[in-house]
């Protein structure tokens, strides 16, 4: 998808882009005109908003309190060091690669810093604020419900792992205070746009980067030779929404997965693991071989992991694609993890 | 040395009360789905490896043992 991809973060400076006029120069600030608009707009699309600004963080923050924007705002950087190094921490909180960034500043300095360190960062000059709802890289495919909540969601997370580490790197106790429930249910029409999405989106848990157009995803939901699976996670801290997707064929002898994938949010959730058990069961229910496909995509190594420490092997490989048969024991949900399956 | 290291870095995750060099890492469910991937990384980092496709199967990932004798089969200790 290279330069088409879309934009999941928007970083915004303050001084003379958000608003007019400087902080920190007790000038009268004032938001430009029609600035809430476009925040309010992307922020309904699910792009994610944050801040790169130097100034003094309380009189930052407060002036967005006193806006009522606070909130739009995730991570907000505010300080003295280089933009860059802002940007940077902001994608290792959010976890989200750079390439889907952009930032938007008055300053032609500051977003040459940037496009320095960090060339896939897009760039954008204040001026151009208005315009960029209208902008295809911040136009996403579809809207869905799990696009509106995403900020909601990722405030959720960032409580979480205030929480986590607390637990001082104790992950398997952490797991299990969170309560987690996992529901693997039959994709249904009304959720094949946040499907479509999923397999946009994701692209490290993703076993074989495929893509699906609508009519082709559709088709799977209404036929026997194929079993389309979602995923929804919740935890005590609130809904995850929908977060993996598996895709698998039956043939004659095998039951065969063409799609593995899971949102980088749930990293390290055992989402993946309950999936394959969850396949595994039901092809040795039925009588079938479980096999799954696997394409390098140069970044989903992950995914590949996955399947060999799970008790797959590697049958077959040509080129990138590599086809993997279950061969291992029959294994149980991670404990941590309450699984629904709902057939 | 690569045992022990190996050994910190999985009690460190705190995996376990009672790890040991032997401990079945799959039977506790201690790796899976995607821990498996950062210890794939945490290796890779530390020993200075590359570990490659056929090098991921269980048998190397079961047990500390296991591999810090993956590893120094690769670096050819």
């Amino acid at each position: 998808m290279g330069d088409k991809k879309t934009i999941k973060c928007l970083v915004w400076d303050l001084d003379n882009t958000l608003w007019d006029g400087t902080l920190l120069e007790g000038d009268d600030i004032v938001l430009r005109e029609g600035v809430v608009d476009v925040i309010r707009e992307l922020d309904n699309r699910g792009i994610l908003l944050s801040i790169a600004s130097k100034n003094e963080p309380e009189d930052a923050l407060e002036a967005l309190s006193r806006f009522g924007l606070l909130e739009y705002f995730l991570v907000p950087q505010i300080g003295w060091g280089p933009k860059s190094d802002s940007i940077a921490e902001i994608a290792r909180l959010l976890n989200i690669g750079l390439d889907t960034f952009a930032f938007i500043d008055d300053q032609p300095a500051e977003r040459a810093e940037v496009t320095f360190h960090h060339p896939e960062v897009r760039v954008y000059d204040a001026s151009e604020y208005l315009t960029l709802p209208d902008l295809p890289e911040f136009t996403p495919r579809f809207i869905t419900p799990d696009s509106k909540l995403r900020r909601k969601m990722y405030q959720d997370d960032l409580q979480r792992r205030e929480v986590e580490e607390q637990f001082a790197g104790n992950s398997e106790a952490f797991l299990k205070s969170l309560n987690m429930k996992l529901t693997l249910s039959r994709v249904k029409e009304g959720d094949l746009e946040r499907v479509e999405e999923l397999t946009l989106r994701t692209n490290q848990l993703n076993s074989t980067g495929a893509t699906y157009d609508y009519e082709e995803l559709r088709s799977f939901i209404h036929s026997d030779e194929h079993l389309f699976l979602i995923a929804e996670l919740t935890d005590k801290f609130g809904d995850y929404g929908k977060i993996g997707l598996a895709l698998a064929e039956r043939s004659e002898h095998a039951l065969t997965i063409k799609l593995l994938l899971m949102s980088c949010r749930v990293m390290n959730r055992g989402i993946g693991s309950a999936f394959l058990v969850h396949l595994a069961k039901t092809a040795k229910a039925e009588g079938l071989d479980l096999l799954a496909d696997f394409v390098s995509t140069g970044r989903n190594r992950a995914m590949y992991i996955t399947y060999k420490l799970m008790g797959f092997e590697e049958i077959r490989q040509e080129g990138n694609w590599s086809l993997l048969k279950y061969s291992g024991a029959e294994k149980e949900y991670p404990d941590y993890l309450e699984v629904e399956v709902i057939e | 040395m690569t045992k022990e290291k190996i050994f910190e870095f999985f009690k460190a995750k705190g995996v376990s009360d009672n790890l040991d060099f032997e401990t079945d890492l799959f039977k506790g469910g201690f790796i899976d789905s995607l821990f498996a991937f950062e210890v794939v990384v945490f290796l890779e980092e530390t020993f200075g490896v590359h570990l490659d496709n056929k090098d991921i199967t269980e048998e190397n990932f079961r047990t500390i043992t296991s591999m810090a004798s993956m590893i120094d089969r690769i670096r050819g200790v």
